[in-house]
């Protein structure tokens, strides 16, 4: 195993500790927030994931949406299980996803910023048009996930703790996947796009298609964080996954920092704490985003992540660095 | 189909693609003069609402004048934050876009904190009512925003065109090194188009609170449009950008009359995803 | 019969014909020179055939295969690479990171050793990381491996361009301007390795180049463009004493 990975699990042993024993220091609310903490962890990092080619989505919001839908709907109507219902989540906002970018990925830049909100309004509008998906109420008494195994097992995630471990878990995992391929030569291909697109092509590579890799693979995180919200919620409306939410998940990416694959989970975990804080000023949170998002473009470009390679020379002073 | 319904139907799609186009031009020509995509322009146009509010419902100083000090206030406003916010980053459009988006929810919060989030503000037209020729309702305010942006819009054209700034400004947009080299700087034509672009967002703010629900978050729906109007008539380009305004005015206007506001909402957005799709080059900002 | 055949490429932007019905010959193993004043067309010419740019009409044959309109990516396999006028690179990564880059596409690596691959040392990646500095030694600049790419001086990029696109394993080099900037002892060594790519391994090169001297003492045939149009086309010879060429150049 290489040096680097043995260096993140070393640092990774207290955090993870902490979360697992957390469930019997904290008390419900507490609980609640950190399940929705794992959830936005999922959604972050995915929504970064197809960032390192440059393409800042706006629709990752309204796909974790699909998933969320596909998940109540197929668990609610069909009474199927969670096991199934959970990635079949990932795997319809793949699909919808797909579909989006047939006129999407023709899109760069700013452009597909804003083509990104557009399409993903035009899915959100959907389900308040359509009977299918509840319209402006949504759908409730999303059912709890259940396992049982006659006779042997019988685990009723309707209690809180338990949900959070099967958010843990499956938080753990998603991570892990997105932290491996972050480490591989396929994301290296996805930054070089990123910096340098008409290299990247002149050597042979298919930059379109390694787009459309990023995006679906995002997508399918965003879907199965969306499921994981509908079972945790129990109810879920058009309204949770307009454009404000897209555009805070945008600020914890673009303040915690997208360069490396803890940015993401630095600015969830600033902003929910941040959000804690504020709670009593609920209406200013948006004005506090706001605020923080200009300073950190202003004076902090590189996110939150970048700090340590800014205070460090500052304590290096006597050593002197020699560069090639 | 009734000849009122055919005529109402044409008289609401005249009144709202004057509105739109008059919603749209500030974003277009800041965007193709400064390369700024400024996401805050829905909030511009509800402080325009806002000071018109505060100017004439709270300090009666009169409708035609709360408008006109709307207009400044956020010309001055917008020139602010250009110098403040969006200079540093002017240069990568993604990054100036996502910077505004802080500009944004700053002045949602501010405005509802500060003014209340509860009944939207009211603010009375100056002429109240409408006239009815043949069965078609012509409301007054209505028609006094289709007056007032014909003749911002021919104002601006005549700036742009007529005059020494608005051709050094048009200049800065085609060729900024060009217009450098003739002792235009890119810094004071992004000022100017950026006081003119809000100045003119503030006006259709203005124009449109007495029929309007003032409230702190009714510029959502206003940069929608205006996005789709400059997106589809081309960044920067005056004649496109009215031209798609017209079009979509009646496109909007004619759908809500045979299905409803969501389809219509539906088809424009979809509208301006298909042409961020197939415009060659995506969002270039050319010349007007 | 040639390798490479364009016949009445065209590209047309708006109102403004940049390349107008050019047609060419380039036979396998050929090194062809393409000089003109600036602007003369060129570099969109490079476009068009590397699939960068789409014509508005004509034809390109690579090997008897219409080749016209299609992909970047797709051309690069069918064995046609190009440099750029303007150095592009990976800034922030070495100088080998930057060929194995190139290198890695082209190796035989299964599909999930590609998507899990780590950086980390396997069989696979050594033989990547050989070829990636055979070729850094072939462009003359295994001794700079681990530089950062951003920050070499110019040449060095300039060669490091060539590497990378020696990774694609070329049957046609379309080099845009390589010598830009190069003095000439680096210009002779360019050519020298030019040269060297055409007689051992058989690659036909296509080379744009402002720097006369070494146009004509290195390439076999010369295409003269302004405007858009072919004005002159032969030896080295000839065209140094072809009127219109001299024109086009003086003559502005």
């Amino acid at each position: 195993m290489g040096s680097d990975i043995k260096r993140a699990i070393i640092s990774l042993l207290l955090p993870v500790a902490l979360l697992v024993v957390l469930p019997f220091i904290f008390s419900r609310y507490y609980l609640d927030l950190s399940i929705v903490f794992l959830i936005n962890l999922i959604l972050a990092s995915s929504f970064r994931l197809i960032s390192t080619t440059g393409d800042f989505s706006l629709a990752h919001v309204p796909l974790m949406g699909m998933g969320a839908y596909t998940s109540a709907i197929m668990s609610k109507q069909l009474g199927l299980p969670f096991f199934i219902t959970l990635p079949l989540a990932g795997i319809v906002a793949t699909i919808v996803g797909l579909v989006m970018l047939f006129p999407l990925i023709r899109m760069k830049d700013f452009a597909f910023f804003i083509g990104s909100y557009a399409i993903g309004e035009a899915l959100r509008l959907s389900w308040i048009r359509l009977e299918l998906f509840g319209g402006h109420r949504g759908i409730s008494n999303i059912p709890e996930p259940k396992i049982s195994i006659p006779g042997l097992l019988s685990v009723d995630f309707s209690e809180v703790i338990p949900y959070y471990f099967l958010a843990l878990t499956i938080t753990l995992l998603c991570l892990v996947f997105m932290y491996l391929l972050d480490r591989s030569r396929i994301t290296q291909i996805f930054k070089a796009i990123h910096i340098e697109p008409e290299l990247v092509k002149s050597v042979g590579y298919n930059i379109t298609g390694y787009r459309i890799m990023a995006f679906e693979v995002g997508t399918f995180f965003a879907g199965v964080s969306g499921a994981l919200a509908a079972h945790h919620m129990g109810h879920i409306d058009p309204h949770q996954f307009e454009l404000t939410t897209g555009l805070y998940l945008l600020i914890w990416i673009v303040v915690g920092g997208h360069a490396t694959f803890w940015g993401p989970l630095i600015g969830v975990t600033f902003f929910t704490i941040i959000g804690e804080w504020m709670r009593v000023f609920g209406a200013w949170m948006p004005f506090v985003y706001g605020l923080i998002l200009i300073v950190t473009l202003l004076f902090l470009p590189d996110g939150l992540e970048s700090l340590p390679k800014r205070i460090i020379p500052f304590l290096n002073k006597k050593k002197k660095v020699v560069t090639a | 189909m009734p000849i009122e319904l055919i005529l109402q139907t044409l008289v609401n799609s005249i009144q709202l693609s004057s509105f739109y186009a008059l919603l749209a031009i500030g974003l277009s020509l800041v965007f193709g003069v400064a390369g700024i995509a400024n996401l805050a322009h829905g909030e511009f146009y509800m402080l325009g609402a806002y000071a018109v509010w505060w100017f004439n419902t709270l300090h009666g100083t009169g409708y035609v004048v709360a408008a006109i000090l709307a207009m400044v206030l956020v010309g001055v406003l917008g020139i602010i934050v250009e110098k403040l916010i969006f200079k540093p980053l002017r240069g990568n459009v993604l990054s100036v876009a996502i910077i505004s988006v802080g500009v944004l929810f700053i002045l949602q919060v501010l405005v509802g904190q500060i003014w209340g989030l509860g009944f939207p503000k009211r603010v009375d037209d100056p002429i109240g009512g409408s006239i009815n020729i043949y069965g078609v309702y012509l409301g007054y305010q209505r028609m006094i925003i289709l007056l007032a942006s014909v003749l911002l819009l021919v104002g601006l054209w005549l700036f742009l065109h007529r005059s020494k700034y608005g051709r050094g400004i048009r200049a800065a947009a085609l060729d900024p090194e060009a217009a450098a080299l003739q002792g235009i700087s890119t810094n004071v034509a992004a000022t100017i188009a950026m006081g003119i672009g809000s100045a003119l967002t503030g006006a259709a703010g203005a124009l449109m609170a007495p029929i309007s629900a003032v409230q702190p978050y009714m510029g959502h729906t206003p940069l929608l449009i205006a996005l789709i109007v400059v997106i589809v008539g081309g960044v920067g380009n005056l004649k496109g950008t009215i031209l798609t305004a017209i079009l979509l005015g009646f496109l909007f206007t004619i759908i809500t009359t045979v299905s409803d506001a969501v389809m219509a909402n539906i088809t424009s957005v979809l509208f301006m995803v298909v042409l961020l799709a197939i415009k060659p080059g995506g969002l270039v900002a050319n010349g007007k | 019969m040639g390798e490479l055949q364009l016949k009445k490429l065209r590209k047309e932007f708006g109102g403004l014909v940049a390349v107008n019905d050019i047609d060419l010959d380039i036979e396998a193993g050929e090194i062809r020179g393409l000089i003109g004043p600036n602007g003369s067309g060129k570099t969109t010419l490079f476009n068009l055939i590397s699939g960068f740019l789409p014509p508005t009409g004509g034809s390109v044959t690579w090997r008897g295969k219409n080749i016209t309109g299609q992909p970047t990516h797709k051309i690069v396999w069918q064995g046609i690479t190009r440099t750029f006028q303007l150095t592009k690179l990976l800034k922030d990564m070495t100088t080998l990171q930057n060929v194995v880059i190139a290198c890695y596409l082209h190796s035989e690596m299964g599909f999930f050793e590609r998507i899990f691959g780590a950086k980390s040392k396997g069989e696979a990646e050594d033989i990547i990381e050989k070829k990636a500095l055979d070729l850094l030694k072939l462009a003359g600049i295994d001794n700079i491996k681990d530089e950062l790419a951003g920050a070499l001086p110019h040449g060095y990029q300039r060669a490091l361009n060539i590497a990378m696109a020696l990774a694609t394993e070329p049957k046609l080099l379309l080099l845009d301007e390589p010598a830009t900037g190069m003095n000439p002892v680096e210009t002779e060594k360019l050519m020298r390795t030019i040269k060297l790519l055409r007689d051992e391994k058989g690659i036909t090169i296509f080379l744009v180049e402002h720097d006369m001297k070494a146009v004509m003492a290195n390439c076999d045939k010369i295409t003269v463009m302004n405007f858009g149009v072919k004005i002159a086309e032969g030896s080295p010879e000839e065209v140094s004493r072809n009127e219109e060429v001299i024109e086009a150049y003086l003559g502005r």
